[in-house]
């Protein structure tokens, strides 16, 4: 598995990847009636939903109604900040773990992705960037005798209108938070973005696309701040078309013991100091580093997503299991 | 103020009516130019379009 990863990526990137990811497991999950009865009980629960129920932000429990309005204003305080912390907490890897996401969602011209919790755009951008460079790959591999392209060629490539779109591959950036799409779009003209790409404010518990409507859905260090994660699992499997591709990008647990206590050290004295210095919140960053510990493990989170339907679960550490990517299919 | 209003309002891209549905009854919506909102007539509600970003979260929606 590994060694057929590894020689599916470009040469640049093998070694990357050796030193990044450590194994991948897959299991094809048996839906046995216990494992439905589960779901439609979840449901019933997610459903009967008035009365005031307790879940946890960060080390405290709070009301459900409580964690979303608090998840609320910790990214509406940090989105201005919040590309300039995501370098200075993770040193840059974070950008390694996007780029991660991205060789394994390996996109082709005309994909349609749907970017749940995309906030800045940081994934919608890559993605757009990856099947350009494809595109550019495939166009230069189909010239003659790998030549610049001709004069005839570049006009009438200009008058397909298919010079470097991407073929319509089309990126949505979904985020509850107004505050993150408005840097997000800010982001997307400052870097040149300007087709391909669309944002909605929307909850990725409801979300207001119809079924069947996309080739991929992911999401990045998001699903850790979703009050219900089973419904946003369920709507995920609902606007993906059979086929359809599901991964997320996440906080994961550190199993080297050595690793994982330098990691908890670092997170609990360092990331809130940074956070008051850099972004001047210390609470959000503080709720940030407690919300990953809380979230569950990678074979946890893993059979959450097969009781959401998906089929072909799968998971990869990153980083010793700091951040994991999790990928599973509908089919 | 009318060129700093054009300036600064994104219009809403339309191509996203294929698969954008109301998240509440997941049926189909409806542009309404002169409101700018998007409505689902069958619940009655409209929800509003803000610098050219559908808000579609039905706390932000409005009862027509």
């Amino acid at each position: 598995m590994a060694a057929s990863i590894r020689s599916s990526c470009s040469r640049g990137f093998s070694v990357y990847w050796t030193f990044f990811f450590s194994g991948s497991k897959c299991r094809i999950p048996v839906v046995d009636v216990r494992e439905s009865a589960w779901s439609a009980v979840s449901w019933r629960r997610y459903k009967s939903g008035s009365e005031e129920r307790s879940t946890h932000f960060g080390f405290e429990t709070v009301s459900e109604e409580e964690k979303a309005e608090r998840v609320y204003q910790v990214f509406e305080s940090v989105a201005q900040k919040y590309d300039v912390m995501n370098d200075a907490m993770s040193l840059g890897v974070h950008r390694l773990w996007k780029d991660a996401l991205l060789h394994v969602m390996n996109p082709s011209p005309g994909t349609r992705l749907l970017d749940t919790a995309g906030g800045t755009g940081d994934i919608s951008f890559r993605f757009l960037e990856y099947v350009r460079s494809q595109e550019a790959r495939r166009a230069w591999r189909a010239a003659p005798s790998h030549q610049t392209p001709s004069w005839q060629q570049i006009s009438a490539s200009y008058q397909t209108g298919r010079l470097g779109t991407g073929d319509g591959a089309l990126a949505v950036v979904c985020d509850i938070n107004k505050q993150m799409l408005k840097v997000g779009r800010q982001r997307a003209v400052d870097l040149g973005f300007s087709t391909g790409l669309s944002w909605v404010v929307g909850n990725a518990e409801e979300l207001p696309f119809d079924d069947d409507s996309f080739d991929i859905y992911s999401i990045a260090f998001g699903i850790r701040n979703v009050t219900h994660i089973e419904q946003a699992l369920q709507e995920a499997h609902r606007v993906l078309k059979p086929g359809g591709r599901f991964l997320c990008l996440e906080f994961s647990r550190v199993s080297n013991p050595l690793l994982s206590r330098l990691y908890d050290t670092y997170s609990f004295q360092l990331i809130p100091v940074l956070g008051e210095v850099i972004a001047g919140d210390w609470k959000s960053y503080q709720y940030l580093v407690e919300s990953i510990r809380r979230f569950p493990d990678q074979e946890e989170f893993k059979a959450l997503i097969e009781d959401a339907g998906f089929y072909k679960v799968q998971f990869h550490n990153l980083t010793g299991g700091v951040v994991a990517i999790h990928s599973g299919f509908k089919l | 103020d009318g060129v700093k209003d054009k300036e600064h309002k994104q219009s809403f891209d339309t191509s996203l009516l294929e698969f954008l549905v109301c998240p509440l009854s997941k049926k189909p919506l409806r542009y309404d130019e002169k409101t700018n909102e998007l409505i689902n007539e069958e619940l009655g509600i409209s929800y509003p379009i803000i610098d050219g970003i559908p808000n579609l979260i039905p706390q932000d929606a409005r009862m027509i």
